[in-house]
C-alpha cells in the first residue's frame, strides 16, 4: 500500500477563488466597479437593481448579469431601465461560479463601467463560490421571517452591504426590522445595513451611499 | 446544492493521481471538509462513490475529517478557532461568527472553507503477489 499526498492538488473551491481573484483584477484594470447581489428568491434583488439602474444611468454605463436559472425575466426587467444586460444561464446549477462570470466579463468589458451581478436565489451555495466582485450585497426581506440572519451567518459576515427589504410589510409579518439589523451587526459590525421598501424606491439613496456609488 | 460539483472535482483529481501513480486499485480516499463550507459530508461521499463507479477507485473506502475554522480578528488580532454555540433552534452546534476575544472586530477567514483530498492510499502492481 502506498499513501499518496494530494494536498497540493487544487480543489474546486480553491480554483474558483483563484479565478474570482483574476476576474476582480481584470475588472479593476478596465475601471469597472462590480457588485455581487445575493439573496433568497423573491427578496427583491431584481427590483433593487431596476431602481438602482434607473437612478444611476446618468452617471454610469451599467451592466447587469442575471443568474436566473433558466429564464430571461430578470434580465429583461433590468434592461428596461437602461442597463445593458447579459443573461447567464446556469441551467440546473445552484450557484454562479467564477467561470460563468469570466466569460461574460470578456464580452461586456468595453461597454460598461459598473457591473451588477444578480446571483441565484439561495443563500447557501453562493457563499462557497465568490465571483470576484468588489463588493457583496445581501438582500433579505421581512417576509422571509425573523431567522434569516441567524441561519446564514457567514454570508452576512462577508457582506459589505446588507439590505433589509419590504419594511412596509414588517408589521403584518410581525418581524422586527430592528432585531434583524441587530443580528447583522452582531455577526458583522462593519457591514453597512440599509432598510428599504424597494418597490416604492425608499432607501435607494441610502443604498447608493452605502455602496459608495 | 453543490455537493455534486465538488464531488466531480474530487473524483477527477483522484483518478488522475491514481493513473499517474500507476495504481491498480485505490483502497482509501481521505477527505478534509472545512467547517465553514456549506457542504454536507454525507452527500459529498454519496456523490463521490457514485462518480467513482467503474473506475480504479470503485472500491475505495472514503473517510472524511472536519477541519475547524480558523479566523483572524482585524481589531484585536486574535487568531484561532471560532466559539461554538449549541443552537436549540437548529438542533446542532454552529460556529459563532464573532471574535472570541473582543467580540467586536471583523473576522477574516484563514481556514475552514475548503474541501480537499488530503491523500489516497493505493495498490500498485508490486503490491499484488505475482500470479505465476
Ligand atoms: N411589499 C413589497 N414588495 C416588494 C418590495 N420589493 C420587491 N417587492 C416585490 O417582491 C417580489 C419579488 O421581487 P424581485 O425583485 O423579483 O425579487 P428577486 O427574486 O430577489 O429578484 C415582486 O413582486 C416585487 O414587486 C418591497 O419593498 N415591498
Ligand atoms: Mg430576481
Ligand atoms: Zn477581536
Amino acid at each position: 500500500m502506498h499513501k499518496i499526498d494530494m494536498r497540493d492538488e487544487e480543489s474546486l473551491l480553491a480554483h474558483n477563488r483563484e479565478l474570482a481573484e483574476e476576474i476582480n483584477k481584470k475588472l479593476k484594470e478596465r475601471g469597472i466597479r462590480s457588485i455581487d447581489v445575493m439573496g433568497a428568491i423573491g427578496s427583491g434583488k431584481t427590483t433593487i437593481l431596476e431602481k438602482l439602474s434607473e437612478r444611476l444611468k446618468g452617471s454610469y454605463r451599467i451592466g447587469a448579469l442575471a443568474g436566473d436559472l433558466t429564464t430571461t425575466i430578470d434580465a429583461d426587467r433590468i434592461a428596461r431601465h437602461g442597463a445593458k444586460t447579459f443573461q447567464i444561464s446556469t441551467g440546473k446549477e445552484c450557484h454562479l461560479d467564477a467561470h460563468f462570470i469570466s466569460h461574460a466579463v470578456d464580452e461586456v468589458a468595453d461597454e460598461i463601467d459598473l457591473l451588477f451581478i444578480e446571483n441565484v436565489g439561495n443563500l447557501i451555495c453562493p457563499a462557497d463560490f465568490p465571483l470576484g466582485a468588489d463588493q457583496r450585497m445581501v438582500v433579505i426581506s421581512v417576509t422571509e421571517g425573523p431567522y434569516m440572519v441567524k441561519k446564514h451567518p457567514y454570508i452576512f459576515a462577508e457582506a459589505d452591504v446588507a439590505v433589509i427589504n419590504k419594511r412596509d410589510l414588517a408589521e403584518a409579518m410581525e418581524v422586527s426590522v430592528e432585531d434583524l439589523e441587530a443580528d447583522i451587526k452582531e455577526i458583522s459590525p462593519d457591514t453597512r445595513v440599509v432598510r428599504m421598501c424597494a418597490r416604492a424606491g425608499e432607501g435607494i439613496d441610502e443604498l447608493i451611499k452605502a455602496l459608495g456609488l | 446544492m453543490h455537493e455534486m460539483s465538488v464531488a466531480q472535482g474530487i473524483a477527477q483529481a483522484v483518478i488522475k493521481t491514481a493513473e499517474r501513480e500507476k495504481a491498480v486499485k485505490v483502497a482509501k480516499i481521505n477527505l478534509e471538509i472545512g467547517e465553514l463550507t456549506f457542504l454536507n459530508p454525507e452527500q459529498v461521499i454519496f456523490w463521490l462513490a457514485e462518480l467513482l463507479k467503474d473506475s480504479v477507485a470503485e472500491e475505495a473506502e472514503i473517510e472524511h475529517m472536519e477541519v475547524r475554522a480558523k479566523v483572524r480578528c482585524e481589531k484585536c488580532s486574535y487568531e484561532g478557532p471560532l466559539d461554538v454555540h449549541e443552537d436549540p433552534l437548529f438542533h446542532r452546534s454552529l460556529p459563532v461568527f464573532t471574535c472570541p476575544w473582543c467580540k467586536k472586530g471583523s473576522l477574516t477567514i484563514l481556514e475552514g472553507r475548503d474541501c480537499i483530498v488530503s491523500s489516497i492510499e493505493i495498490l500498485t502492481e508490486s503490491d499484488i503477489p505475482s500470479r505465476k
